[in-house]
Order: C-alpha cells, then sequence, then structure tokens
C-alpha cells in the first residue's frame, strides 16, 4: 500500500506531459505511419521511464542495462549501419558517381544548423550533435549524439526519426520555391551502363579504406556500413546478407527505439532545450534540401547537358523516401518524365555522404582542445 | 582553440571542405573501378539496376 502511495505521490506534472508525449509518438506511429518501427518503440519507452520507481530504469533496470551495452558503447548504432548496408544497393550510385555531390551538397543543413545552434548558446559539442539531425540519418544522429551530448540524446533522436518521415512533407514546398517549372521539367539521361560484379564487390572494400584514411574516426561508421553491403554484394553469403537485413535490423531496432525512449525523463526532456531541438532539427532538413538544390542550379550554369535540380534535394539520406518525393513531384509536372534512377543514385550517395560527414565531424570536433 | 562562434564556423568550412573532398575521391575510385572492371554483359536497359 505504501509503495502504491509513494508512487501516487510522487506522480508528477512533468510524468503526465511525458506520458501525452510517448502516447503521441505511439499514436503517430500507429495511425500516421510515422517511422513505426522507431517512433512506437521510442514512445513505449518513455512510458516506461516516466513511471515513478520504475523498475524498467535505475541501476538494475533491464533499459538502463541496454543502455549501457548498446548505446554507451555505440554498439546499436554500428549494427544498425551493417543492417542498412546489407539492404543497400550501391548499383545507380556506381552508374552516375557524379551524383556523389549531390550527396554532399545535401548535408548543407549540418553545418548551417550547427552554427546556428552555436549561436543560440549550445555548446561546440551540443551544437555538432544538433547540426548532426540533417543528416538525415538516425544512426549517424545517435553516435554523434552519444558521443558529444549524450544529455540530448532523446530529442535528438525523436527530432532525426520525426523528420525522416516527413520528407514528403518537408521537401515539397523548399524545392518549389528554389525551382521554376520548366526546371522541374528538365529530363534525365536514362543510358546508364550496367556495372560489374567485381566493381559492387571491390567498392565497399576501397571506401572503407579511404574513408578511414581521410577520416579515422569514421571507420566505425562506414565500415559497418560497407561491411554490410559486401555480405550483400559477394553472392556468397545470402544467409548473412538476409540475417542481416531482417532480423538484425529488426532486433537492433526494437531495442534501440526503446532504449532510446528510456532517456527520455521528464525532468531531462521537459526543457526549453528540447523545444529548440525539434525546431532546428526541422531548419537542418529545410537547409539540406536548399543545399542539394541550389548545388545542382549552380552546376548548371556551367553544364551543357542541364540536370533536373530536384536530383540535388534527393542526395539528403532519408533513403528511399527522398527520391520516391522527386520522382513524384517531376511526374506531376510531366508525366513522362522518369528521374527514379537518377534520384535514387542521389539518395544512395547521401547515405555516404552523411557517414562521411559525421566522421569528419567527429574528427575535427575530438581534435579540438577546448 | 577557444570556443568561439568563429571556430565553429572554421570547423563547419573544414568538415565541409573534407566532405566535399571525400566525395572527389570516391567519385575517382568509382571511375577508376568501372573503367578497369566493365560489365562484359551490358545491356543499358535503362530500368534494371
Amino acid at each position: 500500500m505504501e509503495v502504491l502511495f509513494a508512487s501516487i505521490k510522487n506522480f508528477s506534472l512533468g510524468n503526465a506531459v511525458m506520458f501525452i508525449i510517448g502516447g503521441t509518438l505511439i499514436y503517430l506511429a500507429i495511425k500516421k505511419d510515422y517511422e513505426p518501427m522507431l517512433l512506437l518503440p521510442i514512445g513505449f519507452g518513455a512510458i516506461l521511464a516516466n513511471i515513478p520507481f520504475s523498475s524498467a530504469i535505475g541501476e538494475q533496470g533491464f533499459l538502463t542495462i541496454l543502455y549501457k551495452a548498446g548505446i554507451e558503447t555505440e554498439l546499436f548504432p554500428i549494427l544498425i549501419f551493417i543492417a542498412i548496408g546489407a539492404m543497400i544497393d550501391f548499383g545507380p550510385l556506381l552508374q552516375q558517381p557524379f551524383m556523389l555531390f549531390f550527396g554532399a551538397a545535401a548535408q548543407f543543413g549540418i553545418f548551417f544548423t550547427t552554427i546556428l545552434a552555436r549561436a543560440l548558446g549550445f555548446s561546440l559539442k551540443e551544437a555538432v550533435s544538433i547540426g548532426i539531425i540533417g543528416a538525415a540519418d538516425g544512426p549517424t544522429s545517435i553516435y554523434v549524439a552519444n558521443l558529444f551530448a549524450g544529455n540530448l540524446l532523446g530529442p535528438i533522436t525523436v527530432a532525426a526519426y520525426s523528420y525522416m518521415s516527413l520528407v514528403p512533407l518537408i521537401q515539397p514546398p523548399v524545392i518549389r520555391a528554389l525551382t521554376t517549372p520548366e526546371e522541374r521539367k528538365i529530363g534525365m539521361d536514362l543510358n546508364l551502363c550496367k556495372v560489374s560484379k567485381t566493381t559492387k564487390i571491390l567498392f565497399p572494400i576501397i571506401v572503407t579504406i579511404v574513408a578511414g584514411i581521410i577520416a579515422p574516426l569514421s571507420v566505425a561508421l562506414i565500415g559497418s556500413l560497407m561491411f554490410g553491403n559486401l555480405i550483400r554484394e559477394c553472392g556468397v553469403l545470402d544467409k548473412l546478407s538476409k540475417a542481416a537485413q531482417n532480423e538484425l535490423s529488426n532486433l537492433v531496432t526494437l531495442l534501440l527505439g526503446i532504449t532510446i525512449g528510456s532517456t527520455m525523463v521528464a525532468e531531462n526532456f521537459l526543457t526549453i532545450k528540447t523545444l529548440m531541438i525539434l525546431g532546428m532539427g526541422l531548419v537542418a532538413f529545410i537547409f539540406d534540401t536548399a543545399g542539394g538544390v541550389l548545388f545542382a542550379k549552380l552546376l548548371n550554369l556551367f553544364l551543357p547537358t542541364k540536370i533536373n535540380p530536384m536530383i540535388g534535394a534527393a542526395g539528403i539520406s532519408a533513403f528511399p523516401m527522398s527520391a520516391r518525393v522527386i520522382q513524384k513531384m517531376a511526374q506531376q509536372e510531366n508525366p513522362g518524365n522518369f528521374i527514379l534512377m537518377q534520384a535514387v543514385g542521389a539518395n544512395v550517395a547521401g547515405q555516404v555522404g552523411s557517414i562521411l560527414a559525421g566522421g569528419v565531424l567527429i574528427y575535427l570536433v575530438s581534435s579540438m582542445a577546448f | 582553440m577557444e570556443d568561439t562562434l568563429l571556430n565553429t564556423f572554421n570547423i563547419m568550412l573544414k568538415s565541409l571542405a573534407l566532405t566535399f573532398l571525400g566525395m572527389i575521391i570516391f567519385y575517382c575510385l568509382i571511375k577508376v573501378l568501372v573503367r578497369l572492371f566493365p560489365d562484359k554483359k551490358s545491356t543499358n536497359n535503362p530500368l534494371n539496376f
């Protein structure tokens, strides 16, 4: 009886608000289909963590144990990268390597948002963790945020995954604002050569080595992604490839979501910083899109054969949603316009670009002695 | 080095430059790989990727 009264006595308004937030995330996952694999476990984890005297958290709580084992050690994001690597076909990118530059340009949101966050009073490490929401890549955001600003992990993860699911709503108005209907009608070359299996096998190995030399701290991220891709492309590990794409991905996503949710304790989450992070996350996605589109328009000033500038917006890492959005917009302008292949190429390039940008930032910020 | 806005700007510029440099290197790498190991049964089928 005493325990019951103690729980009720310790139940705060903050706990109630967190229940509502957790419930909202579960609602968005089920009813709106917004990243349900992540938002539902995060929402439920938030509820578990906000019950007074919850045995799910605390020294012996299973969520705390999972947090220490999977997040503090960065193990969960790394395992997710192996799964993502096994899911990605780099073929469209290898056919059109030029798309890599859109994968870099569409990381502009990271850099703009980091400067914005710093100007708003966040420390450099916190600002970089917030800016990395613009990577449009959940595991990279979690990896960097945990490394530099573990206290902001909850809001950063929620913002990253929420905005990824909102790409079909965020990107079209930004693209329309920056392009003319004529530009959106531009068709792209469909005559692409096929890529050999040897190239597909060598690509992940060589990229890992080269990226490791450019930014050694990115090896864990890019190495795990490329390892997953090597399993996929080698042709002799089909069982492992399928296991990585399904069992590994599902299991780690499940544990990752509920563990992240457990960090959303009322006293840490219900702060003005959370609201600011959610706002800046949106800014990051908007500037990613703008960066990609404007870069494509800049290239069009010099290229004899024009590029559809919407392809630049597909350079964000939200795969494959962004590519689909771009194709849909192209067909709205001209039903016969088929630019999905180029958009997928840019989208895959965005995956590489976001990890590279994350690794470079980790390297540069870690080497600063503040 | 001090944790100032100017230094943040400096770091971001370096990051952006290094990200583009990385992509230039990857671009060259892919070009070399595709040239060294061409697909012998290339069909040019635009829908087959």
